[in-house]
């Protein structure tokens, strides 16, 4: 891990020598990360700025329960084994790389605890559902979630709908009373699950038979582990989760996963590889849409290639980036108007499917689809060929049947574009740094000019560090600055479903990938994350700081604050009258003293000046002593509106600035 | 001899047939004029206006509410002029040697026409549909136009 030695002493510095001289354990003596397990006392925490008051308050504190339990080793259920016990030795064979959740549906979450598979608690059962979201998004492997019977379940709805959108491999799992009490409203938290993920979801079952449990469990994996991914909701009533099962016989259709599902995919008919290789022979500027598929099948080394053996330019679009460097001579995701040039568009593993208009290829482009469904293949965008395969096979196919070809106009204007982008970033850049200085305030060009310098042109290496890219106005700005240097290296937060509200939550989960080196973050494992959102969306999970401090998971959340949701300016024009209200928040609030009271750092910025040494304060924590950051950035509601051009720029996809599709 | 109604009819066909238009349908006005309308990239419809005698095409109200000599309008006329420009790539270049395109706003509606010499009737369809699309995709994309799209085209605020 490759990172930064600045700032000599900072807050969190301070404040353990003061912890120290108190002869309390310190955050520095907390080991982090995984690591934390080895701690056997207290870490204490406190605010460098409390006042005489506050210093008569008990220290926050992580109580020696965390690290020893953490530190406890798996304990792999055998026969006998509960329902639960059974559900989740089957999670652990089938490889679910982390779980997220709350407390309740106990029988099942101390189980996955017990099986070893690397779980969480957190403050709310919807930010925990997009943490195990987030963590697919940048690992490529199944996450769980799971919640209470009613209410924690109800909490995770919009959040499945996120994954859903976003084509996620999901576990949904629910406690949810006992089938015996059904429809009586015997006690409390009684909810007909099922029904409210309709729509939210690949395959759901509420499970009612105790000895088909390791049946129904291979059904979930099969739907998780082919084809298409999406969420799987499985409600678990209490007779499911408590039974007990003396021995293997009792279990139905008890076998190995060899026997009850299939590694096989499905190959291209070579027919349409054939016709594949004839446009792309014939076309003189052909683009890829690398997209969540290719990711999902780990098909990037094949994408690379293909792209290379005949000059084909790649742009990406998907709920995560990647899988396609943005430094490549043929990535179009920043020479956006490359996309407007080519004539042929190879759309593979796009999920999400566009309307016409929404992707800005041409009229006159010709479009070749690669999907592994073909139900989906010709919806939205006509096709001129279709072709049904794995990611991975049909780009194995191509490569193998594609003449080696160099189109050098055609790289020659993908160079163009990008530095086309690059102008203009830097234009908007300087734009902000205007408005910054004459409104005191940071304008979000700004933030993400410093953020892209701090990040790729510094002392870190430029693909180490992965990012949650989430917000909804701050986005418009920052995705523009932020690169994809490797698989998995930003999580794009709002993709299709629009939801800001998860960003802290997704920080969670990649944090966790990142913590534990899972899959493609594996050479970083350890290393600070970034997490981008606005005040409207910080606010939803905002709590999970405390998630954040309690597991050391090390994270850099910048907030834009700009007092106001994105859309205000829909409350301050078009006839709006007595409106305008309900667009506001209290201006200039202090997001940054809740990480701090919720047992982290916080750090306000209110001037361009102050961005970078608030970057640098903050990852030194994150990397010496695994404590996230959250940074404050003061703005203003009025930079949305014309008086500030660009604005608000405007959505483009695909590629670098998507998030439609 | 095929008529210039009948090449940009035949012309706009085809994008209708590969399913970028929907709704296409054309009307003849009378031998001087023909209108042919079609959905395509906002809710509303495009309206491209034929005169035949004068080998025109016109992209009819394509901006609504644009002020005269506003800075839009202003924008607007420029990006035209660009599109005719070295910078651009040769393959979405408009020829200014074989079309002549002109902006007018007329009661704060922009309107384009592309005029065309009469052999280059299906040449100048593909270029009035390319230049819909780089009006849309790029000038209103790359300019400060967001609420103006949320005003004007019902783009969702998101």
């Amino acid at each position: 891990m490759n990172s930064k030695t600045r700032n000599p002493q900072t807050k969190a510095d301070q404040v353990c020598e003061k912890s120290s001289e108190d002869k309390i354990v310190t955050r520095r003596n907390f080991i982090k990360g995984t690591a934390l397990a080895g701690a056997g006392a207290a870490a204490i925490l406190k605010n460098e700025s409390s006042n005489a008051q506050e210093t008569k308050s008990p220290d926050i504190k992580i109580p020696e329960e965390i690290p020893r339990t953490l530190s406890e080793a798996a304990k792999p259920a055998n026969f006998p084994m509960t329902g639960a016990e059974v559900f989740a030795k089957f999670m652990k064979d089938e490889g679910v790389a982390g779980f997220f959740c709350c407390p309740g549906n106990y029988n099942m979450i101390n189980a996955i605890a017990a099986e070893g598979i690397p779980s969480y608690g957190g403050r709310c059962e919807g930010n925990m559902t997009s943490a195990a979201d987030g963590f697919s998004r940048v690992t490529g492997e199944i996450a769980a979630t799971s919640g209470t019977e009613g209410p924690g379940f109800t909490n995770m709805i919009m959040n499945i709908g996120a994954a859903n959108s976003s084509r996620t491999p999901l576990l949904v799992i629910a406690s949810n009373k006992t089938i015996g009490e059904d429809d009586t409203e015997h006690g409390i938290q009684t909810a007909y699950q099922q029904a409210q993920t309709e729509g939210l979801k690949k395959w759901g079952k509420r499970l009612i038979t105790p000895n088909r449990i390791y049946e129904y469990a291979a059904y979930a994996f099969r739907q998780l582990k082919t084809g298409v991914p999406k969420p799987v909701h499985l409600d678990f009533p209490g007779e499911i989760s408590r039974a007990r099962f003396e021995e293997p016989g009792e279990l139905q259709y008890y076998y190995d996963k060899t026997r009850y599902r299939t590694e096989s995919k499905a190959h291209p008919n070579p027919a349409d590889i054939t016709l594949a290789v004839d446009m792309i022979q014939r076309a003189d500027r052909p683009m890829i849409v690398a997209s969540t598929g290719v990711f999902y099948d780990k098909a990037w080394d094949a994408l690379l290639r293909v792209a290379e053996k005949n000059d084909i330019a790649v742009t990406e679009s998907a709920p995560m980036r990647g899988h396609f460097s943005d430094s490549h001579a043929l990535s179009a995701s920043t020479g956006l108007d490359a996309v407007r040039s080519a004539d042929l568009v190879i759309l593979i593993g796009q999920y999400c499917m566009p309307s016409i208009g929404e992707f800005a290829f041409g009229p006159d482009a010709k479009w070749i689809r690669i999907d592994p469904d073909a139900t989906d293949i010709g919806r939205n965008v006509p096709i001129d060929l279709g072709i049904v395969s794995s990611e991975k096979a049909a780009l194995e196919a191509l490569e193998d049947a594609l003449p080696s070809r160099d189109r050098p106009d055609w790289r020659n204007e993908l160079a163009a574009a990008r530095k086309a982008f690059d102008d203009q970033s830097q234009e908007y850049y300087s734009l902000g740094l205007k408005y910054s200085a004459d409104t005191d305030s940071i304008h979000p060009a700004v933030i993400g000019k410093h953020l892209h310098d701090f990040l790729y042109e510094g002392d870190i290496a430029p693909d180490q560090t992965t990012v949650v890219s989430g917000g909804y106005g701050i986005g418009r700005y920052t995705r523009r600055y932020l690169r994809a240097h490797r698989p998995g290296q930003i999580c794009n937060g709002a993709y299709q479903y629009g939801a800001i509200g998860p960003d802290v939550g997704y920080t969670v989960g990649v944090g966790a990938a990142v913590q534990n080196g899972v899959g493609p973050q594996a050479p970083y494992k350890g290393a600070p994350i970034v997490g981008i959102t606005g005040d409207a969306g910080a606010a939803y999970s905002i709590m999970e700081f405390e998630t954040l401090g309690k597991y050391r998971i090390p994270a850099i959340m910048i907030v834009y604050n700009n007092n106001a949701w994105g859309v205000w300016t829909s409350g301050a024009s078009r006839g709006a009258v007595r409106a305008q209200h309900m667009y506001l928040f209290q201006e200039n609030l202090r997001y940054e003293k809740i990480a701090e009271a919720l047992g982290c750092n916080g750090e306000y910025v209110t001037s361009p000046d102050q961005m970078t040494p608030a970057l640098e304060r903050a990852y030194k924590i994150a990397s010496d002593e695994g404590i996230s950051t959250l940074i404050n950035c003061q703005g203003k509601k009025e930079f949305w509106t014309n008086q500030y051009p660009p604005s608000m720029p405007r959505h483009f996809a695909p590629g670098a600035l998507a998030y439609y599709k | 001899m095929v008529t210039i109604h009948e090449v940009v009819r035949s012309e706009l066909q085809t994008y209708a047939d590969r399913g970028i238009f929907q709704n296409f349908s054309s009307s003849d006005l009378g031998g001087k004029f023909s209108e042919f309308k079609f959905h395509w990239l906002t809710e509303k419809p495009f309206l491209l206006r034929l005169n035949v005698a004068k080998h025109e095409l016109e992209l009819k109200s394509v901006l609504p509410a644009v002020p005269f000599r506003s800075d839009m309008d202003k924008a607007f006329r420029n990006f035209l002029v660009e599109r005719c420009s070295e910078r651009v790539p040769d393959h979405r270049k408009i020829d200014a040697k074989r079309f002549s395109i002109k902006a007018k706003n007329t009661n704060s509606k922009l309107s384009v026409s592309i005029g065309f010499l009469r052999d280059d009737a299906h040449l100048a369809v593909k270029a009035s549909v390319n230049l819909l699309h780089e009006i849309f995709n790029n000038f209103l994309v790359e300019g400060p136009y967001q609420n103006y799209m949320v005003e004007v085209f019902n783009l969702p605020e998101e």
